[in-house]
């Protein structure tokens, strides 16, 4: 028999996992931690590739400057140079997403408490079926 | 000001029955738009001019999700860009791909802002844009007007210098990438319009969140305002040689339009007819849920009104 009150619960939280639910649904499954540091992850990977192609095009742009100093600078210095700025980027970019993606751990969080309510109240519902 | 709450009202009912096949429309026309104005400012590649390329492009976008027609009208920049200059191309990949890596890990889901910025600037109307996104975006949207307004600027000034860039030699292309990259960071009046919309859109955003009355129309008024008074001290500053007229007028008009997406945004739920499926252990449900109207549209109803027959021959055998 079809019990008309859970197909309408069932009814709204499809609804909600198909909409605005489905990315909350998938930052849930992860842990506070987990899920942050993913993202920061992320970050750090695309502020390093960010970094290259701007370092790519500073090189570029002074080509035959810095082909005809290339002997006479301290490599060793540039390099210390070149990561210190790549180091301050990569941080300041990783902060920034920190922050972001907290807010948007918490945010979902508290979209999904309904959901969550929902699902006990579906399986409280299953189980008094299954008594009857 | 009945007759528009009913006219909003047939909308959202229109809108909610025919979902399903307005939003590929929709898709379409944004696609078609985009490239077409692409074409029409910067077409150097004939062959991404023609009609049917245009509409095979438009309509793999209409099926597809939202963030293609970035791709597409990115492809396509490149494309009519390669034509142009080969430096330039290269210069606006790096910049495309630098901001790429930025929208797709902040707001992947602003492709709208990221199009209309530069759509509005081609059409004039360029203040509707941080006012707009401050009352239905959130402060994330400042990432994807920023691009739109440094993709618009920096193609506006590498088609703008054409004539400065052909009278470089044909062994030039390190003296070309370095004019483009200087023009680029030197370009005052972007760095003066990014400033001035993503603080608009911010203090919009802001404001229209308060618990007050009329948070909407003081958040358009006051944003409207800011963006002006941040433009004109731009132009105080560095000279940006921007038209007063043209920003008073435009801001006027984006007030206009802003309180007239206020009325077809603000407290209304366009929602829609769902389909879902599930299944639990003895069934497989496939559900149509329809929204129920809440306010009754008046609908024409005809009445005939009839003397009944009986009454007219007794009327007629009293003569």
């Amino acid at each position: 028999m079809l019990n008309e009150e859970r197909v309408r619960l069932m009814t709204r939280m499809a609804c909600y996992e198909a909409k605005e639910g489905r990315k909350n649904v998938a930052i849930g499954n992860y842990f506070r931690g987990d899920y942050i540091g993913l993202q920061v992850i992320k970050s750090v990977i695309s502020a390093t590739i960010a970094y290259i192609l701007i370092f790519a095009m500073f090189i570029l742009y002074d080509f035959e400057v810095f082909m005809a100093d290339i002997y006479k600078m301290d490599l060793l210095d540039f390099a210390k140079s070149v990561i210190i700025y790549y180091l301050i980027f990569t941080v300041g970019y990783a902060v920034i997403s920190y922050g972001v993606y907290t807010y948007r751990y918490t945010r979902a969080r508290k979209s999904l408490k309904t959901y969550y309510n929902n699902l006990k109240k579906l399986s409280y519902l299953y189980e008094r079926e299954t008594k009857r | 000001m009945t007759d528009l709450l009913v006219f909003r009202e047939q909308l959202k009912k229109f809108y909610s029955k025919y979902e399903l096949y307005l939003t590929p429309v929709f898709k379409f026309l944004l696609a078609l738009v985009t490239l077409v104005m692409i074409n029409s400012s910067i077409g150097y590649m004939s062959e991404l001019k023609k009609t049917t390329v245009v509409l095979v492009l438009a309509l793999m976008c209409s099926v597809l999700p939202m963030n293609f027609i970035v791709v597409v009208a990115t492809a396509v920049t490149l494309g009519h860009l390669y034509k142009f200059s080969l430096e330039c191309a290269l210069v606006m990949l790096v910049l495309f791909l630098l901001l790429f890596i930025l929208y797709f890990r902040f707001a992947s889901n602003d492709t709208i802002a990221v199009l209309l910025t530069p759509l509005c600037f081609i059409l004039k109307i360029p203040y509707i844009i941080p006012i707009a996104m401050g009352l239905v975006g959130t402060p994330a949207s400042a990432v994807s007007v920023a691009s739109g307004i440094i993709v618009y600027y920096t193609v506006n000034y590498m088609i703008g210098s054409a004539s400065v860039l052909s009278t470089f030699e044909e062994d030039g292309a390190l003296e070309k990438f370095r004019f483009v990259i200087d023009g680029m960071l030197d370009n005052k009046t972007m760095f003066m319009t990014i400033a001035a919309f993503v603080g608009t859109m911010i203090v919009v955003y802001l404001i229209r969140r308060l618990k007050v009355d009329y948070a909407w129309t003081i958040a358009i008024v006051t944003g409207a305002l800011l963006d002006v008074l941040v433009l004109l001290f731009g132009d105080l500053m560095y000279n940006t040689k921007l038209s007063i007229l043209g920003l008073i007028v435009g801001s006027v008009v984006s007030v206009l339009l802003a309180k007239i997406l206020e009325f077809f945004v603000f407290n209304v739920d366009y929602s829609r007819t769902e389909y879902v499926q599930f299944e639990d252990d003895e069934y497989y449900y496939y559900v149509k849920a329809v929204p129920k109207n809440t306010v009754a549209v008046p609908q024409k109803r005809v009445k005939t009104i009839r003397v009944p027959e009986k009454a007219v021959r007794e009327q007629k055998r009293d003569r």
